[in-house]
């Protein structure tokens, strides 16, 4: 079939590859354009996690975070990496991540099907959780956190995102299984 | 005169500048297949701003596969506009002014999306030019509401033809920030047996509790008409719904409390006016969830796009209505 139409996008914008980055690169970046462009988010972020340490686990990289000293420290680790200490740790691969950002997983499908996982003592899971949501609010209003968002999704180094046809399958049987139990509920009135 | 609009920037002194928001728009409604497309090319924020966005959407629905496409937000200095036209790096929409002709396509690979537009107007535009308030400033827009179009779709490589689908388009600029208290409600209902078009609107507040003067078109026989106001009776049923999905990711994540909205499962317009009676009823089969972020200060706003079929029944200028077609119901808060 012909593609005779056309092509109006603007792809110049987009032909230039971004640069390959570790796990530590990008975590690296995403505090130091936040501390940049919103100081306000910064010291939120600083206030709320404290001298806490995480460890960010992505396929086989492991970097263990920490604000020490006033500065933002991120160290690689073995991606088995176990510390006598107790750690807060998030667990993920690198299609997860993109699922996610791209809108095809939700973060509580992520967690259910075991794709995201958050180890830790629960006040350190929560303080986690509250930490992500200061980087995305932040990001809303940032545009060269959007760019590293973006960088991460096109990585030449890191493998593309591949799994839309996987996703969307998942989500209709479970559609399906909502639809079901909305009349279940909407017959025994226990939608009021 | 073009029945097309030229884009409306601020001016230098605007004082509202940084409220800026405009947006070029288009639904094709492919009816073979039951599917419907959206493409929309916006700019948000302050004209050329630091972190001003200029967000492409590109989306089908299919029954199949429900939505395919994405949301994708861009810097102003990624993006190439024109009088007629904004092009972004994911979506594009514009028009060959001369020749009448609206262009639009969506380039998004790795979301398993393409698609290439070209479309005629078969309808007169209506302008609703005079600012109305809205939030904390005000919108305007306007529309071509029918073109017939010719293109192309690939989704998951497979290619298919986009002939004779039958298009909708318009155009709307104003000053509002997301997150200000205001919302819409608006639709779009096009029969498949090349039948009449219905657009509907109503701005809103941002729980829907207070309503503006709702509007009607009908666009049937090559004749257009308006109906406003009390003419117009709109009844909602609503239930808490099941998104198929919620886009762009990192907003739907960070709005975990918003996946479950309540939305209209089924919309029921009925207009009287003089010897002229109708009524569309409009039934949801699947809905999705766009998330805008504003980017000059914290604020969101919450666009769900809802697809579905319609019939449309009744007598307009003596000529009895019975028809059922493909529609998409927006409803902003």
């Amino acid at each position: 079939m012909d593609w005779v139409f056309l092509n109006m996008s603007n792809n110049a914008a987009s032909k230039s590859l971004p640069p390959c980055r570790s796990l530590q690169d990008y975590l690296v970046q995403l505090i130091s354009r936040l501390r940049e462009a919103d100081t306000d988010a910064y010291r939120a972020l600083r206030r709320l996690v404290g001298d806490r340490c995480a460890c960010i686990v992505v396929d086989r990289e492991a970097i263990l975070i920490q604000f020490r000293a006033g500065e933002f420290l991120a160290t690689g680790r073995n991606a088995d990496f176990t510390s006598d200490d107790p750690v807060a740790r998030g667990v993920t691969t690198r299609q997860t991540v993109l699922a996610l950002m791209n809108g095809y997983q939700d973060l509580s499908e992520a967690i259910h099907l075991g794709a995201l996982d958050m180890i830790g003592l629960a006040e350190d899971i929560v303080i986690m959780g509250q930490a992500i949501e200061i980087l995305m609010d932040a990001s809303a209003r940032t545009a060269a956190l959007q760019d590293l968002g973006n960088d991460y999704r096109r990585d030449p180094c890191l493998p593309p995102f591949n799994g839309v046809q996987t996703y969307l399958r998942q989500r209709r049987p479970r559609e399906r299984t909502a639809a079901r139990e909305y009349k279940l509920l909407k017959r025994l009135d226990l939608l009021k | 005169m073009s029945v097309f609009d030229p884009l409306q920037p601020p001016a230098l002194s605007d004082p509202l500048g940084n409220a800026y928001k405009e947006w070029y728009h288009a639904n094709f409604f492919d009816h073979e297949n039951r599917r419907i497309g959206l493409i929309n090319t916006s700019l948000h924020g302050q004209w050329g701003g630091e972190n001003s966005q200029a967000v492409a959407t590109g989306l089908v629905f299919d029954p199949e596969n429900g939505w395919l496409g994405n949301v994708h937000e861009n810097r102003f200095s990624d993006i190439a506009l024109d009088q007629y036209g904004i092009m972004l790096p994911q979506t594009a929409i514009g028009i060959a002014h001369s020749q009448e002709v609206l262009s639009a396509s969506v380039d998004m690979p790795v979301d398993e999306l393409t698609v290439r537009l070209e479309a005629k107007p078969l309808s007169s535009p209506f302008r609703m030019q005079t600012p109305m308030p809205f939030g904390s400033g005000w919108i305007a827009w306007s529309a071509v509401p029918v073109l017939k179009a010719k293109g192309r779709l690939r989704r998951f490589r497979q290619d298919s033809s986009l002939d004779s689908t039958t298009v909708y388009h318009d155009h709307n600029w104003g000053r509002w920030f997301w997150g200000d208290d205001c919302g819409w409600e608006w639709g779009v209902f096009t029969a498949g047996d090349s039948g009449p078009t219905v657009v509907f609107s109503v701005v809103t507040n941002s729980d829907h509790s207070i309503f503006g003067l709702p509007h009607l078109y009908v666009i049937a026989g090559g004749r257009a008409r308006q109906f406003v106001g009390d003419h117009i009776t709109v009844e909602r049923e609503r239930e808490v719904a099941r998104l198929d999905r919620r886009i762009p990711g990192v907003m739907a994540s960070l709005h975990k409390d918003r996946s479950s909205p309540l939305l209209h499962r089924r919309v029921s317009i009925e207009v009287k006016s003089g010897f002229d009676w109708f009524r569309l009823e409009f039934s949801m089969e699947s809905a999705i969830q766009l998330i805008l972020a504003e980017p000059m200060r914290q604020g969101y706003g919450f666009i769900h796009e809802l697809c579905g079929e319609f019939t449309l029944r009744g007598k307009l200028e003596q000529v009895e209505l019975d028809h059922h077609g493909l529609g998409v119901f927006e409803y902003v808060e």
